[in-house]
């Protein structure tokens, strides 16, 4: 299918068309091959097995607006304690939006834009490079837009005591192909808090890439929400270096359709990494995770919980993969994924995919899925808790395990307290 | 305040509790005592509102009003509790968080305010030390990681906290040392008063030594076979309840 039929078929705009002629020869020789790939593999059907329980139809027929100035969005998350914040709406930043005035010289937030065109020998290298666009289809439409978004560069050996928030948006009725580079310069210290937001009827296009130096600790903390009639779809990837530390957390609090692939790869040897996360979903809402470890050097440790919380008629999907190539002698990962569901409609599917080439490694993996104990509820209601609220208690408990994790205090006592208020009204069709 | 007249009781295809009478008035301490299977922890379970178990026949009123009627937590705002044989795990929900919780969901069912946080962690702190638990155990997640010893003594504590009327214990002796099992029973002994009623079931007599009953049934077949004072329990322990389990099978 060529690139105008498949927008044709599917009702975005042309992006070769669309897509601005700026920036050097790199930049668009490196937008013109993700198109040819998107052209190349049109968008993804339950056929192709990374997409084999996530059917975009829902998306596929809508015509969304692409380009032009951005929307005014409903709603933008503030943060108390951070040391700068970044806005990204309809995949443009926004600078009225955003304050990075209390940013010391060494740390830099520069529009994508802005970057290409004055900071490119320190990009060149990572943009486009570190997320595989080539496998994902998504991606490959992002890349071909690459317009705007944030590249975010800290110095090697400085450390940023606050995080760094930043939000992306994509107004009502809008497609937008968002992009955030994160380069951590060696021994480094970095937190990074993204949050990405689908309003009505819009779909956002994530792509975050992540240049871990070596010896840098860095940590990412990811909140995404979309509307019922909205869709989020990002690939984040991390390519860490040796000794780094690299944390990772997605907290998903649903969205009609949203798909999340998330990845590290271990580039070096002794390296931590944690990918964790909590997908949450109601209504008939839909939320796919994909997860991926690629441990390619020796004595790395990796350690992955996701747990999942359905409710309603929702889905959910989870899919974590962890490849110990050849090279990667005493390799120690742990992966789990664990699920909730609350509603007799409510139904997820999880495979955990282990692919182990090296032979002196400890590898585990295990994925469950069930309802609240009983028992449990009645213990609690036996000390006079009334059954809405003990069932209240033990979902929530369920997922803070995942939202403790959140580093940033504001970040984390909000989202306790608004998950915990959530809680409240689950799992209505039962009991 | 506690009248059971014919109560039974079972699972599906299974007759357990086949026609208990029982009056426990306020102030008292009954122990029920029997071999194993004889109906005594379905018996506690059924008081506590365990959805389990299907009552077939009899009734068991509180106060004169219906307990059966009530739901485990309604039942727990009008004073009573279950201190569980086997307590349950609650990962991810704190001991102090989990005792706040329920207590001010049977003050709110009773119409009263919440308590005050700071004046509630002290009074937690000093019930604690009355069972021989520290700070770390209170902030701990529920039973979570607990040896069998301190789940029970968790029990007793989250007793002396939500100050209930009727105090039903399932086996609390079982798997305690004499040490723990002293600690245990200090609590109880500390909580009798005239307001307040404990019905114990216990398989040995050895917690009878250090909580004082006023009463012993021996319980065999889910009936009460015989009632007596605390000469009862001794006669049990010296005879076992081999006589009592012939004239059952005779009935």
């Amino acid at each position: 299918m060529s690139a105008t039929a498949v927008h044709e078929a599917h009702g975005f705009d042309p992006m070769l068309d669309a897509a601005p002629g700026w920036g050097n020869a790199d930049l668009k020789a490196l937008r013109k091959a993700a198109a040819e790939r998107f052209a190349e593999v049109g968008l993804p059907t339950l056929k192709h097995e990374e997409w084999k329980y996530t059917s975009i139809k829902p998306i596929a027929g809508r015509a969304y607006r692409l380009g032009g100035d951005p929307g005014t969005p409903r709603a933008l998350p503030e943060l108390p304690g951070v040391a700068a914040r970044v806005v990204v709406v309809d995949g443009v930043f926004v600078p009225e939006l955003s304050s990075l005035d209390a940013l010391p010289a060494d740390v830099a937030v520069l529009p994508l834009r802005e970057a290409c065109e004055h900071n490119w020998a320190n990009i060149a290298a990572h943009l486009g490079r570190i997320a595989d666009w080539e496998a994902h289809p998504f991606a490959a439409l992002n890349t071909a837009h690459l317009n705007d978004g944030v590249a975010l560069r800290i110095g090697g050996g400085v450390s940023l005591d606050l995080p760094v928030h930043v939000v992306f948006v994509a107004t009502k009725g809008r497609v937008a192909h968002s992009r955030l580079l994160l380069i951590a310069g060696e021994e480094s210290n970095l937190s990074v808090i993204a949050h990405a937001y689908a309003e009505e009827d819009a779909l956002l296009n994530l792509v975050e890439e992540a240049w871990v130096g070596a010896r840098a600790r860095t940590n990412l903390s990811r909140i995404q929400d979309a509307a019922d009639s909205g869709a989020l779809i990002s690939l984040f990837t991390g390519r860490v270096h040796a000794e780094a530390e690299c944390e990772t957390v997605t907290l998903t609090l649903g969205g009609g359709l949203v798909r999340n692939d998330s990845g590290i790869v271990l580039a070096g040897e002794n390296i931590h990494a944690t990918l964790d996360g909590l997908y949450l979903g109601t209504r008939k809402q839909h939320v796919d995770h994909h997860t991926f470890l690629d441990h390619t050097m020796p004595n790395c440790n990796s350690f992955e919980t996701y747990k999942g919380i359905l409710d309603g008629e929702a889905t959910g999907v989870f899919n974590g993969k962890i490849f110990v190539r050849q090279d990667a002698q005493k390799t120690d990962s742990k992966q789990s994924n664990m699920n909730l569901l609350l509603s007799r409609d409510a139904t997820v599917n999880s495979k955990p995919q282990l692919e182990i080439f090296a032979d002196d490694v400890r590898c585990t993996h295990g994925a469950t899925i069930g309802q609240l104990d009983p028992s449990q509820i009645f213990y609690l209601r036996t000390r006079g808790i009334p059954i809405e609220k003990a069932r209240q208690i033990l979902t929530f408990a369920f997922a803070n395990d995942i939202i403790s994790k959140l580093p940033h205090e504001p970040l984390r006592e909000r989202l306790e307290e608004q998950i915990f208020e959530r809680f409240a009204s689950s799992g209505t069709n039962e009991s | 305040m506690l009248t059971v007249t014919n109560l039974h009781a079972g699972v599906e295809d299974k007759q357990i509790l086949r026609g208990i009478d029982l009056q426990v008035n306020a102030g008292e301490v009954h122990a029920i005592m029997g071999p194993n299977g004889s109906g005594k922890s379905t018996f506690a379970q059924v008081l506590a509102g365990k959805e389990d178990f299907e009552v077939t026949d009899g009734s068991v009123t509180l106060d004169g009003e219906d307990l059966l009627d009530l739901e485990p937590d309604e039942r727990a705002a009008k004073g009573v509790f279950l201190a569980f044989q086997y307590p349950v795990q609650i990962p991810g929900v704190s001991n102090a968080y989990f005792l706040r919780s329920a207590l001010n969901a049977i003050r709110k069912a009773r119409g009263e305010a919440e308590v005050d946080p700071m004046q509630f962690l002290k009074a937690l702190r000093e019930k604690a030390a009355v069972v021989g638990m520290d700070d770390a155990m209170i902030q701990r997640a529920v039973n979570e990681g607990f040896s069998g010893g301190e789940k029970k003594r968790n029990e007793v504590f989250q007793m002396m906290v939500l100050e209930p009327r009727l105090c039903i214990m399932d086996e609390t002796d079982s798997g305690l040392d004499i040490d723990a099992l002293k600690i245990v029973a200090n609590g109880v002994n500390a909580m009798r008063n005239p307001e307040r009623a404990f019905v114990i079931v216990t398989h040995y007599q050895r917690l009878l030594n250090y909580i004082v009953p006023d009463y012993v049934h021996v319980m065999v077949g889910g009936r009460i076979v015989a009632s007596g004072g605390r000469e009862l329990a001794l006669e049990l322990e010296e005879k076992g309840y081999a006589g009592f389990e012939q004239e059952e099978a005779s009935v």
